[in-house]
């Protein structure tokens, strides 16, 4: 089996496609609709990389980066950003900033390509 | 001027409320003054009669010699209106304010052969405004009799036989005399008119008071309110008459008085001064002094009007404005000003612009400094600043922005200002919709375009099933983006007003069926429609149609465990009230009366339950445009029944 990837967003159509590119790209994949079992599902799928959207049902995709970045047990782990927004440019240099992100609407090659950098 | 004794023109003259002084207009020597004059000049009589004038008034002969004897030479009057002067009086040195004339007096060949110094002392009411003649002072009554008129005249016949002067001259003197006094009288700078007996018959009236009257001398003979019948009920009119009755000497100020000039009757102002003339110490007229000041009292009236009109402007006006003084400090605030700030015109008084009570602070919430104060600026720079917002803590704690136009006066400045703060919320909620939509609507267009790059890529090896699944999330992404888009164009057009309502006759039932039809075709939901359902209604099907879609969509995203939807129809007196009523969660009560609002969203959360939040906000506009009312009653944990009423 590929590496493992935790995608976190909260629409369905995305879930869907990114499953379908990422398994076909033979990685693993896991989704999740919910940012406040993140923390589980980090633990129980040891993922190798997070894809997570910036704007989840109640949270801030962006918090959570920053607070998985700043816990030593989660912070090794790459996160790539995906927003609406390209203010995330200017965050890549703050404290818990995320290893990348993508702006929406995306394209497929590139978010592939990226995670393949991340995951070097 | 005929028909009055010799002698009584001689009281009148010297008993007049204005000082007098007759001076013969070659040798400027005093040959007849009375006792308001003596007053005013604070002089012994013996140092001005007979006297070559600038003797006893040396003090001010450098000022108005020339004058004088312009008078002389020309003929024309000189007038000197509230004017300063150091006059020895009483031995003294006095600051004093005075009003005089210079008047010629001509004879019948117009050659000026007297000059008659009319004067009155205005040193007290200095501030009031120019009046000839002011006769404000209550004057000692002292009616001279027949005594002291003999006392003057053997005074003036023994100062001219101490000068050496003749029988013959003293003859001439007396006739001249005589002559004196009508002139005096006839060419005076103020309007004289004297009345005998109990209808006051009209005795004498010399010139000015003709011009004020618009009358000639026919007047005279006349009872005075058969010579001017327009004049009968003014107060001025029974005052004299009082006058008469009494013996008390009596003055008026502005009064008015009707008086017909060119056959249109008009309202004048006089001051005036009525003094009692005494025969052997009976009444038997009186005389009245008068001056007309009808242009002052309009202007003054104008002036008030106008000031009036200003206040009413601002007190009225919807903006808040405060006027400071040169220090900063306001002297005033309207009541607008006072109402957006919550604080009295008193409590405004007590603080200067940059007062620490105010917490004045920047926009982004750093506080204001006083250099950056429009008031500071305005005041250092002398030019006016237009909409300048800051923001400021109300009395009660609250904070409220401000537009600020601050301009600069002579001695100060003026602010006004109106609350902006419901302004600027609308444009930090409209900002913040704009960042939402602009989300919401990329997230179709992210899996719409994902699909189709998927569907690229995998060109000819395609599995069927995931060909359709694609196709699927394609079409449906692009179907949500499309909503969204036409939410987002109708609540444009229905701020622009380009919203129109088409109305047609139609069975509400008919209307219902088909709106329920694809959420009756998912089966997740079962929708009873009960309620008087073949009522005629009129309005625009396509409109209430929208409405009841998104009344049931809501039902159905927002309570998902609701499995049973109730369209209810009933009938009022005027209207038909349609409500959808769910078992879901509720609606907490802040946000029951924020719901219908343009850009707020109960639910920030995205995924399938996110939306641009206009659906209510259109239904609303909708209902309101066919003028029937919209509404929720919910409570948590008790679901949601949302209805709206249209009018039959």
């Amino acid at each position: 089996m590929g590496k493992r990837i935790l995608v976190l967003d909260d629409d369905q159509h995305i879930l869907d496609i990114l499953t379908y590119i990422l398994t076909e790209d033979a990685y693993e994949v896991k989704v999740l609709a919910d940012g406040h079992q993140v923390a589980a599902a980090i633990e129980q799928f040891d993922p190798a990389l997070i894809l997570m959207d910036v704007m989840l049902a109640d949270l801030d995709g962006w918090v959570i980066c920053r607070h998985l970045k700043e816990r030593p047990e989660t912070s090794h782990i790459p996160v790539i950003l995906i927003s609406g927004t390209h203010d995330l440019a200017a965050t890549l240099h703050q404290q818990g900033a995320p290893n990348d992100f993508m702006t929406k609407p995306f394209d497929l090659d590139v978010l592939l390509s990226k995670i393949k950098a991340q995951l070097v | 001027m005929q028909q009055t004794d010799f002698q009584n023109l001689q009281n009148m003259v010297l008993q007049a409320p204005i000082g007098i002084c007759l001076l013969d207009a070659t040798t400027m020597v005093a040959e007849l003054l009375n006792d308001k004059f003596l007053e005013v000049a604070g002089k012994p009589r013996e140092t001005i009669i007979g006297k070559f004038y600038w003797e006893p008034f040396a003090e001010v002969r450098e000022l108005y010699e020339d004058a004088l004897k312009n008078v002389a030479l020309t003929g024309e009057p000189y007038y000197a209106n509230e004017v300063e002067m150091t006059l020895i009086r009483n031995g003294r040195e006095e600051q004093v304010v005075v009003t005089f004339v210079y008047n010629p007096i001509k004879d019948e060949k117009g050659i000026v052969v007297k000059i008659a110094v009319w004067v009155v002392e205005n040193t007290i009411q200095a501030k009031a405004r120019n009046e000839m003649g002011a006769l404000n002072k209550k004057l000692t009554s002292s009616n001279l009799d027949m005594q002291t008129v003999n006392t003057d005249l053997s005074r003036l016949n023994s100062e001219l036989l101490l000068s050496n002067k003749n029988i013959h001259l003293l003859n001439l003197r007396l006739q001249e005399s005589e002559t004196d006094f009508k002139r005096l009288v006839e060419q005076a700078p103020v309007a004289i008119l004297v009345f005998r007996g109990p209808d006051m018959v009209i005795d004498l009236v010399n010139q000015a008071m003709l011009e004020i009257l618009g009358k000639d001398a026919s007047l005279i003979g006349k009872p005075l309110l058969e010579g001017l019948p327009e004049i009968k009920g003014a107060p001025a009119v029974d005052q004299l008459f009082h006058v008469f009755q009494t013996g008390e000497a009596s003055d008026g100020n502005e009064a008015p008085v009707p008086i017909k000039t060119n056959g249109v009757v008009e309202t004048r102002y006089f001051n005036f001064s009525y003094r009692p003339l005494l025969d052997k110490g009976k009444i038997i007229g009186v005389m009245d002094v008068a001056v007309e000041v009808t242009a002052q009292v309009l202007a003054r009236k104008t002036l008030e009007a106008n000031e009036q009109r200003l206040q009413s402007i601002l007190d009225t006006m919807a903006e808040g404005v405060v006027i400071v003084n040169a220090a900063g400090q306001p002297t005033y605030a309207n009541p607008m000003a006072q109402q957006i700030m919550g604080i009295s015109e008193e409590q405004f008084k007590e603080r200067d612009y940059n007062d620490t009570k105010w917490h004045n602070e920047r926009l982004d919430g750093t506080p204001l400094l006083r250099e950056d104060h429009p008031m500071y600026v305005v005041m250092r720079t002398g030019q006016p600043v237009f909409d300048q917002e800051i923001a400021i803590v109300q009395s009660d704690q609250e904070k409220i922005y401000i537009s600020i136009n601050a301009a600069p006066l002579r001695d100060g400045g003026i602010i006004s200002f109106t609350d902006v703060t419901s302004r600027r919320k609308q444009l930090q909620q409209k900002e913040d919709f704009i960042s939402v939509a602009s989300h919401e609507l990329r997230t179709p267009v992210t899996s719409l375009k994902a699909a189709l790059q998927l569907l690229d890529r995998m060109q000819g090896n395609i599995r069927p099933e995931v060909l359709a699944k694609l196709l699927g999330q394609a079409n449906r992404s692009l179907n949500k983006l499309s909503d969204l888009i036409t939410s987002l164009l109708n609540t444009n057009r229905i701020s622009q007003g380009r919203f129109p309502v088409h109305k047609t006759t139609f069975a509400i039932g008919n209307l219902l069926r088909g709106c329920c039809q694809h959420i009756l075709s998912a089966g997740s939901h079962e929708i009873i429609q009960q309620g008087d359902l073949e009522l005629q209604v009129t309005a625009d099907e396509q409109q209430i149609d929208q409405v009841l879609v998104n009344l049931l969509n809501n039902a159905v995203k927002y309570a998902p465990q609701s499995r049973r939807i109730i369209l209810q129809v009933e009938q009022q007196t005027h209207a038909v009230k349609i409500s959808v009523t769910d078992q879901g969660p509720g609606i907490p009560a802040d946000k029951v009366s924020h719901i219908f609002e343009r850009y707020y969203q109960a639910d920030r959360s995205g995924g399938e339950l996110s939306g641009l939040g206009l659906g209510l906000y259109i239904s609303a506009e909708i209902i309101e445009k066919h003028g029937g009312k919209i509404g929720v009653e919910s409570k948590p944990g008790q679901g949601s029944s949302f209805w709206f009423t249209l009018p039959l």
